[in-house]
């Protein structure tokens, strides 16, 4: 079995009578890029706050590494690295001296390793973080949560502000270091970038979980659009009764639809037809997510 | 190393800086100041004569002749102008160290690090006082050479026992201003809270003798404490010290019992 690296346990948060999270219980393993999923003010941050020890939980419990974040949050944070939702850094530091005194608080840091995340993520460290753009204060808050190479990194909305280009790096570097071992919690809402990076997802509404899935799983339940071009005309009733088949749409000799998990009897329905091309995409996710999200699964 | 008290300092060079300047200034005009007044000493005094008793005492200490030398110095400067000043610093300083960050958001910074939430709160702390015992250091040597240049003979050992006295009076309404701070994470609360207990204790302690109500609280008074005595002329006064000590520490303990747990607004 997978060793959880991060365990809830009915965890619950409430701010007086408003609800942070409810019930959430979850577990992530040792090694894998866990994404946390959500809209605005489901709790994603709630719960990350609670890992830290930042706020105390209502009722339930949560266990990181085996340590309670409670009781032994020292042990916890000697082994990972955060990036908060808000970025908030000493504005008259350079970026430099920023991260030099994050170094000073977290010993294990190596400072050719800072040196190596800032040419990668194209940050000029010599700039005084009031001088930074938003995407560049997040380049550097990201190297603050990498430099000491801990075994978990939290991450709250790690690629908001980021350029396209700087987001591929990030997505890099979070693979260079997960091949290393290194666990990842990241809350997103960003659908793509959770289908890219994350091994396994949850999606949180309204402070309770609402499902905990792998991707390759998700996207089995996902549609796949495709279009495919016959060298005659065909009719509709010629493929409603493929099994999984939906949104057909037909025009003269082009086909359109969608097909929910297996391809197989699609393909094989083809074979008594004369193809010409077929155009499918990725199983589109953002449908399955939103349809947690709305809470009408 | 203390990490986060050499950060702390380090983000108080611009003040210090300022506080040098505006310090060193002061005093140079109050020393400037100082002939013109001992010219008109006499009519000072007969001035002073004619004040009513009891707003008098509530001013001045009755022992201490406005325009002597020693007089000046421990009734203009270290019953008026300094008490403001520290105050004003010492508030500023313990509201800004954890309710300011707070605030800032930049909090979790350091407490996402490996670094417990007491020792957090005992290094800010002791950047404040580190940081008021910078300024009554300064404050001895301007008062000191200010004093040669205008002829006053005082030594360093009084100016040391009433800046002494000045940093234990202050220390209070910062280590009060801290506490709020770390229990509330509000600045604003802060501030507004350690500043209307600081007008309070110096309205107690300048009228308890003409209201019995007064006199029944002045013992939490930290200005009865730091004003029963001109500490310049008579020397620190060790049972009203060890009290401004005691509710120091008081306070102190209280902020780590108060920031230890709660929720932070990060």
């Amino acid at each position: 079995m997978d060793k959880a690296v991060i365990k809830t346990t009915k965890l619950t948060k409430f701010y007086g009578k408003s609800r942070g999270v409810e019930n959430l219980s979850l577990e992530v393993n040792e090694g894998e890029v866990f994404g946390f999923l959500g809209p605005n003010g489901a709790g994603k941050s709630t719960t990350i706050k609670l890992l830290l020890n930042f706020i105390n939980p209502s009722s339930g419990s949560a266990s990181i590494f085996g340590f309670d974040p409670t009781k032994e949050s020292i042990e916890i944070q000697e082994k990972i690295g955060y990036l908060p939702g808000e970025i908030h850094m000493y504005e008259d530091l350079t970026g430099k001296d920023h991260l030099r005194f994050q170094a000073q608080l977290r010993p294990s840091t190596s400072w050719k390793y800072v040196e190596e995340l800032s040419k990668k993520l194209k940050v000029d460290l010599n700039k005084k973080i009031k001088s930074l753009s938003h995407g560049n204060k997040q380049k550097v808050a990201l190297i603050s949560a990498f430099m000491h190479k801990p075994e978990l990194i939290i991450l709250d909305e790690p690629t908001t502000g980021l350029d396209p280009l700087i987001q591929q790096e990030f997505y890099n570097l979070v693979e260079e270091v997960n091949r290393s071992g290194t666990t990842f919690f990241i809350s997103s809402h960003i659908l793509p970038e959770v289908e890219r990076i994350c091994h396994r997802v949850a999606i949180i509404r309204e402070g309770r979980l609402v499902v905990t899935e792998e991707i390759v799983n998700l996207k089995k339940g996902a549609l796949r659009p495709l279009e495919v071009i016959f060298s005659e005309n065909i009719t509709k009733t010629d493929f409603q009764t493929i099994t999984g088949i939906k949104d057909i749409e037909v025009n003269g000799n082009i086909l359109r639809c969608k097909v929910v998990g297996s391809l197989d009897t699609f393909i094989k329905k083809l074979g008594n037809y004369t193809v010409e091309s077929i155009i499918t995409q990725e199983p589109d996710l953002e449908q399955i997510f939103l349809k947690f999200y709305k809470g009408d699964n | 190393m203390p990490v986060i008290l050499i950060q702390a300092l380090k983000f108080q060079k611009k003040s210090f800086m300022f506080w040098t300047i505006g310090i060193v200034l002061l005093i140079a005009l109050y020393m400037a100041l100082y002939p013109s007044i001992k010219e008109s000493a006499a009519e000072l005094n007969a001035y002073m004569e004619k004040m009513p008793e009891a707003l008098r005492n509530a001013f001045i200490d009755e022992e201490t002749n406005y325009a002597s030398p020693l007089g000046y110095i421990s009734s203009e400067i270290y019953t008026q102008m300094l008490p403001l000043l520290f105050i004003f610093f010492a508030i500023g300083f313990g509201s800004n160290a954890i309710a300011g960050e707070e605030e800032k958001g930049t909090l979790d910074i350091v407490l996402s690090a490996p670094i417990r939430r007491s020792r957090f709160i005992i290094e800010k702390f002791l950047a404040l006082i580190v940081s008021l015992g910078f300024l009554s250091v300064l404050i001895v040597l301007c008062l000191f050479f200010g004093s040669k240049f205008v002829g006053i003979d005082v030594t360093v050992n009084q100016l040391t026992n009433a800046t002494f006295n000045l940093f234990l009076l202050s220390l209070n309404f910062g280590a009060f201003a801290f506490f709020i701070g770390s229990l509330t994470g509000s600045k604003g609360l802060s501030i507004g809270l350690a500043t209307a207990f600081a007008v309070l204790s110096f309205f107690v302690s300048a009228f308890y003798k003409l209201v019995d109500q007064l006199d029944k609280i002045k013992d939490f008074s930290p200005f009865f404490h730091y004003s029963d005595q001109s500490a310049l002329i008579h020397g620190i006064n060790w049972a009203s010290a060890t009290l401004l000590i005691w509710a120091i520490i008081g306070l102190f303990l209280l902020s780590i019992a108060a920031f230890s747990k709660r929720d932070l607004n990060v």
